[in-house]
């Protein structure tokens, strides 16, 4: 398997093995089995090579409570083998970068929880890594800071040419921030996915109403439209996938629920959600999604393992 | 913190990258501030100033009261005398190093950069020894530059007295090495500060009680129990290697120089194996 250059999203229920994952391309664990690389670079011979050109956003607590956050992000861009002088500046454009100012004179421990992940982020951004590694990035964050610190991955992996390799349990998370996406189940690589393939516009219309649904239906399914009702609404299959067909649909179904009194709740081109997509893939499926040449890949690996 | 405020932020850097040995100096010079409390609340110095103070007390107080007979405290006995504030100091400001980096859990941030998990304990332990060698060679000197500056005849004094620099660098440096050592492979075995700090007091305590009641039996030799304590194998190298005539040297060391020695050697490797061991294992 191998993974692009870009924003790839690692995905896996607690416990699947993520972190492992993540923790094993860093060289902080031995892989038990298998071999992996990153940048071209295999995680157990070259790991210090490896870790000269990533950072790494670690899933748990790691700011000590009575430093501020400068200091704290400036001595991590020290031991990076940055110049005092730079690692102080880095310090604090990358803590602007992730939208803290003057709270990064005060101890860490009087931070909020959204304010610790942009820490987090930022002393693993210090030394403008090539490739950045995020355990749960949105851990602990309430839907707000979770869109900021999803826009923030997004931003910095789109504007700013690093790849960026982040985990999370939640797909709907990834779906929305990733070009690709790996999943893992229970310690094994399962499959990967470019993102844009497989959220893109498929030939349906969902809609929704409020109203007499039998009747909209039924004067729809007189003029010729292929449906079929589900547990919220109806699916209309278009006869081909031209923007005029969708448009001719919609027209049909906004007359019908004008002729019917029926209010309409949801009327939108259906998109392959990626959720569905996993659970078609059937274990049999494992290994294989191998799509993308090995030259444009931030991290290869076979299936890797850690005790 | 609007999305908008963001894009003032990220820029490449181009600039220079220095050597990992740059980075191992940031950490043993970050560990030095840590354990003298440099950069850090007011609490945080409090230890280290009372120990310093309390430690060199006897030192300014000799100098100034010192007769014509010379200085009442004598180099080779001040070991002794304040050896209880160094274990202090040990026990209370190495685990701010080794068991406070494994609680806030910044170990997978220095591993996961471009340091040996050998060369970040190295680096902490050198820190440790060098914050002791400080603390103790601090009150030698101001015995020895005061009794040379309280001297009538200053400069016939120096010529007399500059050797002692010596023995004050070595017994600094045994005890650097030695103390710091034995604190720092307790402290890097737990996260938890306070059980560190209590287990290099408690260990000092054990191992001197061991040797006294040892001593009181007749199973072992006096000359043997005394090495099962190193704060008394650093006492009386203290006080063989300053030479100064005095009874109570002379009854209670009853081995040679170089055996005192070899036990620190020996104190100090044992920990120092410990520290490279646990450096491989720790949680990362």
């Amino acid at each position: 398997m191998s993974i692009p250059a870009g924003i790839t999203g690692v995905v896996g229920a607690n416990g699947a093995g993520k972190s492992t994952f993540l923790r094993i391309l860093l060289g902080l664990l031995e892989p038990s089995a298998g071999t992996a690389a990153v940048l071209g670079h295999d995680v157990v011979r070259d790991r210090r090579l490896i870790r000269r050109l990533v950072g790494y956003m670690p899933e748990h607590d790691c700011l000590p409570p009575d430093t501020s956050a400068a200091e704290f992000v400036m001595h991590l861009g020290r031991l990076s083998g940055l110049p005092p002088v730079a690692a102080r500046e880095r310090a604090a454009e990358v803590l602007r970068h992730v939208g803290l100012f003057e709270e990064r004179y005060r101890p860490m421990g009087t931070y909020s929880t959204g304010m610790q992940q942009r820490v987090k982020l930022a002393q693993a951004l210090v030394h403008d890594p090539r490739l950045l590694v995020l355990d749960e990035p949105t851990n602990g964050l309430d839907p707000a800071g979770r869109d900021e610190m999803l826009a923030l991955v997004r931003r910095t992996g789109s504007e700013f040419g690093i790849s960026v390799l982040v985990s999370s349990h939640l797909l709907g998370e990834l779906e929305r921030t990733c070009t690709s996406i790996v999943a893992i189940e229970r310690g094994t690589l399962r499959h990967q996915i470019a993102v844009d393939a497989l959220t893109s516009e498929i030939p349906q219309l969902a809609v929704e109403i409020d109203g007499d649904a039998d009747g909209v239906v039924g004067v729809l399914l007189r003029e010729g439209w292929e449906i079929s009702r589900d547990r919220t609404g109806f699916v209309l299959t278009l006869p081909s996938g031209e923007r005029e067909t969708a448009a001719r649909a919609a027209d049909a179904v906004r007359d019908a629920c004008v002729t019917f009194g029926a209010g309409l709740l949801r009327l939108e081109r259906g998109r392959t959600r990626l959720d569905a997509l996993f659970a078609d893939h059937a274990p049999s499926s494992a290994g294989n999604g191998n799509t993308v040449p090995a030259s444009a890949s931030a991290v290869t690996a076979t299936p890797v393992r850690a005790t | 913190m609007t999305s908008t405020i963001h894009d003032l932020g990220y820029r490449r850097y181009d600039g220079e990258r220095l050597s990992t040995r740059s980075a191992w100096n940031a950490l043993f010079v970050q560990g030095m501030r840590t354990l003298f409390g440099f950069g850090r609340p007011a609490r945080a110095k409090a230890l280290p100033v009372f120990v310093l103070v309390f430690s060199s007390l006897p030192a300014v107080i000799s100098v100034f009261i010192a007769s014509e007979t010379g200085l009442p405290v004598r180099h080779s006995a001040y070991f002794a005398g304040v050896s209880i504030l160094y274990v202090l100091f040990a026990a209370a400001q190495t685990p701010e190093l080794f068991s406070r980096d494994q609680a806030n859990r910044v170990l997978p941030l220095v591993f996961s950069r471009d340091l040996s998990r050998w060369q970040y304990a190295s680096a902490r332990l050198l820190s440790v020894i060098l914050s002791l060698f400080v603390m103790m060679i601090v009150p030698q000197l101001i015995l020895w530059l005061g009794g040379i500056g309280m001297a009538e005849d200053t400069v016939a004094t120096f010529q007399d007295r500059w050797p002692v620099i010596g023995p004050i660098l070595a017994v600094s440096t045994l005890g650097g090495v030695m103390l710091g050592t034995i604190a720092s492979a307790i402290s890097f075995m737990t996260p938890r500060r306070h059980l560190a700090t209590a287990a290099i007091v408690g260990l000092f305590i054990v191992l001197g009680a061991a040797t006294t009641a040892l001593g009181s039996t007749s199973v072992v030799e006096a000359k043997t129990s005394q090495l099962f304590n190193p704060i008394m194998v650093l006492d009386l190298a203290n006080r063989l290697l300053f030479d100064e005539p005095s009874r109570l040297a002379a009854r209670a060391a009853a081995n040679p120089l170089s055996v005192y020695i070899g036990m620190i050697a020996v104190y100090s490797a044992l920990s120092l194996a410990v520290v490279w061991w646990r450096s491989q294992k720790v949680d990362a």
